[in-house]
């Protein structure tokens, strides 16, 4: 299994989806955003591959403004 | 000193603003939103709290259409100026301040104003007949800095019939309850009712608004754009945000949210109706504040019978130690209204750490002015 990453559009957005991720109990490390994943807000969630129903249930809970999910696929951040 | 003008600035402020203050300059430190080191991510949560308890504090749904400016003048402006253009019409009610008629002058909409002066019912039909297809707002001071007329909201937003409210809340914010509605733009400053520092504003925007930014710059979002950022909160805050006045304002809020806005407004009330009441009785006084209880905060406006308002109040300050406003207040139209144009009037404006006492003193020292004038 393999790391994931949540990018969201702002800073505001991804302490929203922290709090969202906390409930959902999603463990989660705030991170720098890796480069590529566009320009938006600087850092991003990242967990853990098998995290990622309950990630994604999470933004839909919070109704979170996500640009995008990613897995660490290959020695790169897929978009998925 | 004896300082009775809240509707200015509130003073003192609660000793937790004050160290939140310094702890944010001391021990944070960092600019939220531009780094990813430690300090930063603390700078970017202080940020996030803050406005997530000025959300709730203010009922705004999304939390994203917070945003902190530097005080009520400019959420008024990046408010008119975001949603105005020249060509448009604004319905105007209320007795309002020069932070809301120069920038709407600058913006050049029509304007037709909605008079109302508290007495009887708030006239629904009246109002709605100023309405026209290209009314952009209406703009409305929540209550007067000058005579503290209140206007009733809710009865408004009926009216307004889902055209935009611009909501002046300087003299209510942590005052009076106030709930962000889905076409409301609610315009507040944090260094008056909600005792956080000057420096300090807040704008609340409903999911129906959108607002045009007046000032853009850097938001360390989307940085590759020559535009605004698409998304809120970044779309309206460009350059270093005032972490130290938004930590104040964070401290401030939780302070009025643990003494409860309706206590406050009861403290304050009892203070002014208790000045109202002894004032009433000094020969020569004359009071402006409206009739019915229901239609005021508490504040209130005087004059002292053949003395100039400015005069008044030097001697107050000068003879008692009390600090009391005089003049026009910035708001010319309500002293037009009031009749008390162009010498304007002293206010009596208490603030929640007041004490009956200060009031004693206050109404002794209009009485001996007033035996001297
Ligand atoms: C009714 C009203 N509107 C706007 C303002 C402007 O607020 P600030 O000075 O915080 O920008 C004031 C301040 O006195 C006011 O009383």
């Amino acid at each position: 299994m393999s790391d994931c990453i949540a990018v969201f559009e702002t800073t505001h957005e991804t302490l929203r989806a922290e709090e969202f991720f906390r409930a959902q109990k999603v463990p989660f490390r705030p991170v720098l955003r890796p480069r590529g994943l566009g320009a938006s807000c600087r850092m991003a969630l990242r967990f853990a591959e098998e995290e990622l129903e309950k990630a994604r249930k999470a933004v839909a809970e919070g109704n979170l403004v996500l640009k995008s999910f990613h897995r660490f696929d290959g020695g790169a951040w897929v978009k998925i | 000193m004896i300082y009775l003008d809240d509707a200015s600035t509130s003073f003192p402020k609660p000793p937790s603003v004050h160290e939140a203050m310094l702890h944010a300059l001391r021990d944070v430190g960092a600019n939220p939103g531009r780094g990813g080191y430690a300090s930063a991510r603390e700078a970017d949560r202080l940020l996030y709290e803050t406005r997530s308890l000025a959300a709730d504090f203010f009922g705004a749904a999304d939390s994203s259409r917070v945003v902190f400016t530097p005080g009520c003048t400019y959420s008024l402006n990046m408010a008119l100026k975001g949603l105005l253009k020249a060509g448009d019409h604004v319905v105007v009610c209320g007795r309002q301040h020069n932070a809301v008629v120069r920038p709407l002058a600058a913006v050049g909409p029509a304007v037709s104003n909605f008079d109302w002066d508290g007495r009887g019912q708030f006239d629904a039909k009246a109002f709605s007949r100023l309405l026209r297809p290209e009314t952009k707002a209406v703009v409305v001071n929540h209550a007067s800095n000058v005579d503290g007329l209140l206007f009733p909201l809710d009865e408004l937003r009926d009216a307004a019939n889902g055209v935009p409210l611009v909501i002046d809340c300087a003299q209510t914010a942590g005052v009076v309850e106030i709930r962000t509605g889905e076409r409301d733009v609610v315009c507040a400053p944090g260094h008056k009712g909600l005792w956080g520092s000057a420096g300090v504003g807040i704008l609340a925007f409903g999911k129906k608004i959108e607002l045009e930014p007046v000032v853009v710059g850097g938001t360390g979002s989307f940085s590759e754009d020559a535009g605004a950022p698409p998304a809120y909160p970044d779309r309206l805050e460009p350059g270093t945000m005032n972490l130290p006045g938004i930590a104040a304002l964070g401290a401030g809020m939780r302070e009025v949210g643990a003494v409860g806005v309706a206590n406050v407004f009861r403290k304050k009330m009892a203070l002014a109706l208790d000045a109202c009441e002894r004032l009433s009785k000094i020969r020569g006084v004359k009071i402006y504040w409206p009739a019915d209880e229901a239609r005021r905060v508490p504040l209130f406006s005087f004059t002292v019978e053949g003395l100039d308002p400015s005069e008044a109040a030097d001697l107050l300050d000068r003879d008692h130690g009390i600090a009391c406003r005089s003049g026009l207040h910035c708001a010319l139209r309500a002293h037009v209204e009031l009749g008390t144009f162009p010498v304007g009037t002293v206010r009596f404006a208490p603030g929640y750490f007041n004490v009956p006492g200060d009031v004693d003193a206050f109404a002794a020292a209009v009485g001996e002015i007033a035996k001297k004038r």
